[in-house]
């Protein structure tokens, strides 16, 4: 059984690659449970659920850059718009996607940012702290380009 | 319809992000017009 440490996820939004300001990134896959109880179906003393649409998110701690084409430019330029969001669990200088090494691709509505002000007090490291509303349903993928 | 970004990446989107940022656009090729 091998264990990996959670310290070199890779991110990219918009084709940026902005792993390198990222401090925490949580991508939680979820979905809207429709009611499916029936009379028929009274007899098993129980509700039933089917699976509806996909309400995944993405939340992401990053440390800020406001050098051009850094991270808070990226934000900034994304601010409003539905971009791409690819995550790796292990990103390399040579990123390869397999089995072990599986690539998430998601579509993100960037709406909301906390350039200033997270936490904003003297003494600590300028950062944000958000979580995206998924517009697209979580792809998994063993093959591909990261 | 669902949608599945291995249909197209980058999105259109994803494009205009990287022309804001001025950064060169996967698959655009410049032209000798262009440079001129």
């Amino acid at each position: 059984m091998a264990i990996y440490l959670d310290n070199n996820v890779g991110l990219k939004i918009a084709t940026v690659d902005l792993s390198a300001y990222v401090t925490s990134i949580t991508l939680t896959q979820t979905f809207d449970e429709v009611e499916t109880t029936a009379m028929s179906t009274s007899s098993s003393a129980s509700h039933t659920f089917a699976k509806g649409l996909e309400s995944s998110t993405l939340a992401v701690d990053f440390l800020n850059d406001w050098a051009a084409s850094q991270v808070q430019a990226t934000l900034q330029a994304a601010y409003g718009t539905t971009v791409t969001a690819l995550i790796v669990p292990t990103k390399g200088a040579t990123t390869t996607i397999s089995a072990t090494n599986p690539l998430f691709t998601v579509s993100i509505l960037v709406n909301n940012l906390t350039p200033v002000g997270a936490p904003g007090t003297p003494g600590d490291y300028a950062r944000s702290s958000m979580t995206f509303t998924c517009n697209s349903a979580v792809t998994y993928a063993t093959t591909g380009t990261w | 319809m669902e949608l599945t970004m291995a249909d197209k990446y980058p999105t259109d989107a994803d494009i205009e992000v990287l022309k804001k940022l001025g950064l060169p656009v996967p698959g655009a090729t410049t032209t000798k017009k262009d440079e001129e």
